[in-house]
Order: structure tokens, then sequence, then C-alpha cells
């Protein structure tokens, strides 16, 4: 995906830079100044969100369409569930790492039920670091992951993991959950008219 | 705790031996990307035992580029990466293609 | 027992933990069979096992300041070590390294084989 871009009265193309600069990026990049300062006094602040913007300037990134609402306690519910489920998923392939045993794999499919690309984003990067599996290709246009799951026995143990596969994204969507989508017509994505 | 840093500097050791095996065993370039990348963490790993022995957070920054910037050698590689360069399994997928 | 010894025991225990994952990591990219199997290796225990050294480190420096550093040193390896296991894996399936007899399922291959865009394109 590229940024939004713009045509020049010569023809050249240029990406948009006004939009670049988005709240949400500009309070993360800050946090990330102070964390690396270890301190808050108020030039560190000011000094990071300056950073920040000049940061946002020079590389400009298309604007992230989130289209929900964060909802706190279904928020904390996903953040623990996952730490958990890292450690969880850690534990078990160190014990197929350290077994006699060969490992069968297998390469499943799953259709997401959102079409939001932010929420295929989110669950691709959580399914990567829980339990034994790789996103091994992601298909934007039907929304389906294909998962490379570690340690599968058996036809069942698919079905299991893409259950699992699919509450996770449960507890993804009750954490960031979606917007109504806008009136007909105004949904068309710009990114279609913008160049390669 | 300085024996415990040491016990966890043996086997951090033995983690970068066994690394070495794959990355000269290979048998593609991917893997030996793949294996290069954990031992990059196995780095971090070790830097931090270090500032543990030293108690001192000099080596943090480094921590951090290293975390933040060891994986870009393996995505550029990933992404460049012409197929393989394990010959047998090219050739076995050039016979499937014509056949 | 002192709050330092009682923090110095849980940093000796995390970190002898981490170094444990980081060489169970390394064993397992030497001993499994195929790459997206080491890949599954290489990203788990890899990242938690950092994390593990990364808490023990917080806790035997017990200085505040360094806390907010230390988070983003696991939040980034979280973060890139997803991105790096994508596109190794993805460039390895696309290469047809992926051996079929280790699979139980393959419904990436049973479904139609001309991918959207180039080899590793976004």
């Amino acid at each position: 995906m590229s940024p939004q871009v713009r045509v020049r009265a010569d023809g050249s193309v240029r990406p948009v830079r006004y939009r670049a600069v988005q709240p949400f990026a500009i309070f993360w990049l800050t946090l990330v100044w102070l964390a690396l300062w270890g301190a808050v006094t108020p030039m560190l602040v000011v000094s990071g969100v300056l950073v920040a913007v000049l940061a946002c300037l020079a590389f400009p990134l298309p604007p992230v369409k989130l289209e929900s609402r964060v909802r706190p306690w279904p928020l904390l519910i996903l953040a623990l569930r996952f730490a958990l489920d890292v450690v969880r998923a850690s534990l078990e392939v160190s014990a197929v790492v350290l077994r006699r045993r060969p490992v069968r794999n297998a390469v499943v499919a799953v259709d997401l039920r959102s079409s939001s690309d932010f929420v295929m984003t989110g669950v691709a990067a959580m399914l990567s670091l829980v339990p034994g599996s790789i996103v091994v290709e992601a298909r934007r246009s039907t929304h389906t992951l294909y998962l490379h799951v570690l340690d599968v026995p058996d036809a069942e143990a698919v079905e299991r993991f893409r259950r699992e596969a699919l509450a996770v994204e449960d507890r993804f969507l009750a954490a960031f959950e979606p917007l109504p989508a806008p009136p007909a017509g105004a949904d068309r994505d710009p990114r279609t008219e913008s160049a390669r | 705790m300085t024996v415990v840093l040491y016990v966890a500097g043996g086997m951090l050791l033995l983690a970068a031996g066994l690394l070495v095996v794959r990355i000269t065993a290979g048998p593609t370039i991917l893997d030996r990307s793949m294996a290069l990348d954990v031992m990059m963490s196995v780095m971090v790993c070790g830097m931090s035992l270090w500032a543990a022995h030293q108690d001192s957070d000099a080596a943090l920054p480094a921590i951090l580029a290293l975390a933040a910037i060891g994986f870009v050698g393996s995505v550029a590689v990933a992404r460049y990466a012409n197929g393989s360069d394990d010959v047998e399994a090219e050739n076995d997928q050039q016979e499937e293609e014509n056949a | 027992m002192s709050v330092g010894a009682v923090l110095d025991v849980l940093a000796a225990a995390c970190l002898l933990v981490g170094a444990g994952f980081a060489l169970v990591a390394a064993v397992g990219v030497v001993r499994l069979p195929d790459l997206l199997s080491r890949m599954h290796a290489a990203t788990k225990p890899q990242v938690i096992g950092l994390a593990f050294v990364v808490t023990g480190l917080a806790l035997s420096l017990r200085d505040p300041s360094v806390l907010g550093f230390l988070a983003l040193v696991v939040l980034l390896q979280m973060a890139t070590s997803v991105i790096s296991s994508h596109m190794v894996g993805r460039a390895s399936f696309r290469a047809g390294q992926v051996r079929d007899d280790l699979l139980v399922v393959d419904e990436l291959s049973e479904s139609t084989q001309d991918w959207e865009g180039g080899r590793g394109a976004p």
C-alpha cells in the first residue's frame, strides 16, 4: 500500500505531505522519545512532539483507517490472554523441539469475518506470536490468512486451530468495536486511485 | 549472581555454536538469514548479561538498536532472494513446472 | 531476607530462564526438519527468551529510568520478529521449499496458485 499521492503540474507524482501528520502516530512517537530519555520533563515533551512531526513529514505513510471504537475492558482481556498465549506457545514449541518424535505440520486457511485491513493486520500479528503459527500468506481481497501451524497430528487438530484463530479475531473485534459502515458511495477506497 | 551470569553466558555460547552449525549447513539462504536473525537475538541476550554483570546501563542503546534494526537483514534477503540457492529443490521445482 | 536479595534471586531466575529459551531456540533451529518448522522455533522461544533476559536485567539494574527503554526493546523485538518471520516464511513457501510430506493439510496450495502481485510485493 502506497501513500496517498498527488500529481504535480508537470506530471510527476509526489506523496501528499499534509495528510502524513497523524495525531495517533505523533502520540506514539512522543511516548517512544520519552522512553528513550527515561524521564518526563516539559522540554522533553515539546522536543518529542517536534521530532515526531518531523519524522512523519520526512517519511509520509498512508493514514491508518481504524474505523473502530476502542473499549478498555475487552482490550485488557485481549492483552492478558495474549500474554498468556505467548508464554504457552513458547512452552509448547520448546516441548516440540526437545522431544524425539518427528513433527507434523499443516497450512491452514482462516477466513476472517471482518473485512477491515486494520483487523486483518492486528489478528495476523497476534497469531504470528501465538501458539505455533506463522502467517505464510495474507490475501487482502478475500481477507484470508494462510497460517503454517506446527505440530498438527490430524485433521481434527486443524479444525481446533481454526476455531482458536477465529476466537482471537472475536476478542480483537470486542476490543476494537467496528463503527457502523459509512453510507454507500462514501466507502470508496482512495487507495485504488493511487499510483503503484 | 556471578555464577548465574556465567552459567547463562555458557548457555548462550552453546546456542551461538549451534546457530553457527545451521548457518554453515544452510541449505538455503533463507535458512541462513533466519539463523542469523536468531544469532542477533542471542547477541542482545549476551549484551544484557554483560550489562547486568557490570551493573551499568552503557550497553542499553546498543541493545535497543540491535533489537530495532536486526530484522532488516532477513527481510531484505527474503525480499530479494531469487527463490532459493538450493540447487536440487530448484531443479525439482522446474521439472514440476515443465510437467 | 531483604528486598534486594529477593530481587537478586528473581533477576537470576529470569536471566537463567531467558538464556534457556535462547538455547532451546538454537536447538530447534538445528534439529527441526524444514525451514517453516525451524521458523517456529526461531520466533517464539527467542522472543520470550529475550523478554525474560531483559526483565532480569531490569530487576538487577533497579533504575526506573531504564524501564521504558527496556520495554521498548521487548516491544520492538516482538513487532520485528513478526515481520521477518512472515517475510521469510512467504518467500520460502513461494520458492516451494516446504516439505509436503510433513504437512497434514495444505490449504494454500489447494487454492489457486496465481499470487496477487509479484514475489514479495506489498
